[in-house]
């Protein structure tokens, strides 16, 4: 069949219409918002042009650079819990001569069944001082209770260890796909040559892995500094501004002091610092599929 | 000749799309300020027969009236009645991307007094008073809703909201432990202070003191009335930050000796339902919170100290009662096009019938209707729930609110989560009041410029 340009945008156009509205449109709007002055509740201020403002006024705030700090750190530190128990347990279950794999395989995507509110609810209750059942282990065995939402630095570990709860599995799914889909022959070959099974790990599943852990890294290390949900439900950015992340930052001055001028300014250097990260995940996969 | 698919194709059909969504929503928008104020005269109130009112209320003890006994305005008006009930943020949101988009989806509103100067800005809420003075329905009683709370709930003397809720602030204390401890009933910070220590070593298994920390604006009213019974606030008159005034820190100080050595180890993230609940669940011996709680406190089904529990209303060292200013009432939407029959309903909210029912059948004894209050059976309900003390000192803690310490602008909400942020912080990592409010001053300045204050 002769295919002419009237057939391409048929079969293009609502794809087109998607992209254009669920992406390009708003991606548009919010970097034309984030060059004007615009509060929601002050509309008879209008929506003044103040070119890049908003930029500069986010960029001389110590809470922004505070926000980013924690943002960077819950990312980093979830994003590598998760890898290592996901790597672990995917090692584990990628084992042939363990029985109980394939419940295990079931069970262990639960966490990622739930939505992130639900989990954020949850936990919020079980990490509780007085009465979360955490708590009541502790109190238990002779422990003292922990604050954990109310502590600082354990506001900190408990919304990571949270985060890494519920993506594990994720991680465990892409990275034992991955190893199942790996040849035998190098193993095989290093076996023969007495290698041992840590310098089969690191020497042969590693680099022949790179590309799926590079894919496992990007999408965990996107979804992780944009976590929203689960921050907001079990602390709300605190104690203080313990845990304000990004987009709790964004979220306060979008929705709680409705600025969306600053907010929409928030929201595109959290855009341009996720592509630069992201690029460089995609340049490594690249580099490691040639 | 056989054509390709350029980049440049690919472009304009992209564009094509572009304009398309664009016109459509051009389309979408439009909106405007609904129908015009009051025709004369109170309405009848089978004029609306067949209507729907739409409501979006922030959840608290002071819809459950609503939800209760709506069906009573829906006989006694021939209309239906929806109502979307949400926690304070989601129901202020709703009804400002609402104002905003100007659809007039909701005809009535929570109103928190502290998002007035805000709403009224943007004129988002409808007058009221000329809705008081030409439209009033005999449910309506203007002189049984406490003077202070109209006050409050007006901006530049024009009415904006029918207040069903007035608090203010009060000290509950354990009788019971105070009474095995012989320690006097607190009538001063000081007061306050002292038992505090003097529990801490005889009831180590109690906290003594709680209250909020929650690093939000809803926890404000804690801080800010607590420093206004040292004579400080925390803005002057031309809305300039003093939150390293002397008087203004030693009463921070006193405040955050009580969170951190005396309270809760989760005190700096206590919202007002946690704290409430660790002294109705006996983990606390002493809260200063609002009076709302008190009729939830001598609750037997809601609270484990029911029967135990003692109110004051202290001083501190100026002589100020201690606040905790917060009303809450319902506003008419400016992009309703049911104005008439909100008002009506607004009214029956408040009348006579609706708020005895409430006080005497859902046990809301804070009602504020005067009316009410000075009733037999009120007196005679009170006592016989144990809350004869609490009701008697509800007037005289209405009569004490005042809104001198408090920034009643339309930044209040940036102003009061920057400032909690702040406490919170300081109460979980220890630092000391005169520090907290060193790192804040500059923080409330910078929102005073931005906003054309204090030049």
């Amino acid at each position: 069949m002769h295919l002419t340009k009237r057939h391409y945008l048929i079969f293009l156009g609502p794809t087109l219409l998607v992209l254009v509205v669920m992406v390009a449109f708003p991606t548009a709007y919010v970097l034309i918002t984030s060059f004007r002055e615009f509060n929601l509740t002050d509309p008879a201020a209008g929506k003044p042009f103040v070119g890049f403002e908003n930029y500069a006024t986010l960029l001389s705030d110590p809470a922004f650079f505070a926000a980013l700090w924690k943002s960077v750190l819950f990312t980093v530190a979830s994003v590598a819990l998760t890898f290592a128990l996901g790597m672990a347990i995917a090692l584990l279950l990628n084992r042939r001569d363990l029985s109980g794999t394939g419940l295990t395989r079931t069970v262990i995507l639960v966490p990622l069944i739930l939505t992130p509110l639900v989990i954020g609810a949850m936990y919020r209750f079980m990490l509780e001082r007085d009465n979360g059942i955490i708590n009541e282990i502790l109190a238990l065995v002779g422990l003292e209770r922990i604050p954990f939402l109310a502590n600082s630095t354990w506001a900190m570990i408990s919304v990571i260890l949270v985060d890494a709860w519920q993506w594990t599995p994720f991680a465990v799914l892409v990275l034992l796909a991955g190893l199942e889909s790996l040849p035998v022959e190098p193993f095989e070959a290093a076996r023969m040559d007495g290698a041992s099974r840590w310098g089969e790990f690191w020497n042969i599943t590693l680099p022949l892995l790179a590309p799926v852990i590079a894919v496992v890294l990007l999408i965990r290390t996107m979804d992780a500094f944009r976590e929203f949900d689960k921050i907001f439900i079990l602390t709300g950015g605190g104690p203080g501004t313990a845990t304000q992340t990004l987009p709790i930052f964004l979220y306060r001055a979008g929705f709680q002091d409705f600025n969306m001028g600053f907010s929409a300014a928030t929201g595109v250097i959290m855009l341009i610092i996720v592509t630069i990260v992201s690029s460089f995940y995609v340049r490594r996969i690249h580099a490691a599929g040639e | 000749m056989k054509k390709s698919f350029t980049r440049r194709d690919f472009l304009k059909a992209g564009g094509g799309a572009l304009a398309g969504v664009y016109v459509l929503g051009l389309a979408g928008c439009g909106g405007q300020q609904g129908g015009g104020g009051p025709q004369g005269g109170p309405p009848d109130r089978r004029e609306f027969e067949g209507e729907t009112l739409s409501l979006v209320l922030k959840e608290g003890y002071e819809i459950e009236a609503i939800q209760k006994y709506k069906g009573d305005f829906e006989q006694a008006t021939g209309t239906t009645v929806e109502i979307e009930v949400y926690d304070e943020p989601t129901a202020r949101q709703k009804f400002i991307l609402d104002s905003t988009s100007k659809t007039g989806a909701y005809d009535i509103t929570s109103v928190s007094f502290w998002h007035l100067p805000e709403y009224q800005r943007a004129s988002y809420l409808e007058p009221l008073d000329q809705w008081v003075s030409k439209a009033r329905d005999p449910w309506l009683d203007p002189d049984a809703i406490p003077e202070t709370a109209t006050n409050v709930m007006s901006v530049d003397g024009e009415l904006y909201a029918l207040p069903h809720t007035v608090i203010s602030g009060m000290l509950f204390y354990r009788d019971d432990l105070f009474q095995k401890h012989g320690i006097k009933a607190p009538q001063t910070s000081a007061d306050v202070l002292s038992a505090a220590k003097v529990l801490k070593e005889a009831e180590p298994s109690i906290s003594p003191f709680t209250g909020r920390g929650a690093p939000t604006f809803a926890s404000l009213g804690t801080w800010l009335g607590w420093t206004w019974g040292y004579g400080a606030a925390l803005y002057d008159d031309d809305m300039c930050p003093q939150a390293t005034d002397p008087k203004f820190t030693q009463g921070m100080s006193d405040l955050m000796t009580l969170m951190q050595d005396y309270g809760p180890e989760d005190a700096a993230s206590l919202t007002f339902t946690q704290a409430g609940e660790k002294f109705s669940g006996g983990n606390a011996a002493m809260m200063f919170d609002t009076t709302g709680f008190g009729g939830i406190f001598e609750d037997p089904e809601l609270s484990q100290v029911a029967g135990k529990v003692g109110f004051s209303l202290p001083k501190g060292p100026a002589g100020n009662p201690m606040q905790w200013t917060y009303l809450e009432g319902l506003g008419i939407s400016a992009y309703s096009d049911n104005k008439e029959l909100a008002w009506l309903f607004l009214q029956w909210r408040m009348s006579d019938e609706t708020t005895r029912k409430e006080a005497l059948e859902l046990g809301r004894f804070d009602v504020p209707n005067l009316n009410i209050l000075e009733s037999d059976a009120y007196a005679k309900a009170a006592k016989e729930k144990g809350l004869s003390d609490y009701t008697e000192k509800l007037p005289q803690s209405w009569e004490n609110i005042t809104l001198e310490h408090w920034p009643f602008v339309p930044e209040f909400s940036r102003i009061g989560d920057t400032f909690m942020q702040q406490v919170s912080s300081a109460i979980a990592g220890g630092q000391t009041a005169e520090e907290a409010m060193k790192a804040v001053q500059p923080k409330l300045e910078s929102i005073s410029k931005d906003a054309g204050y204090c030049k």
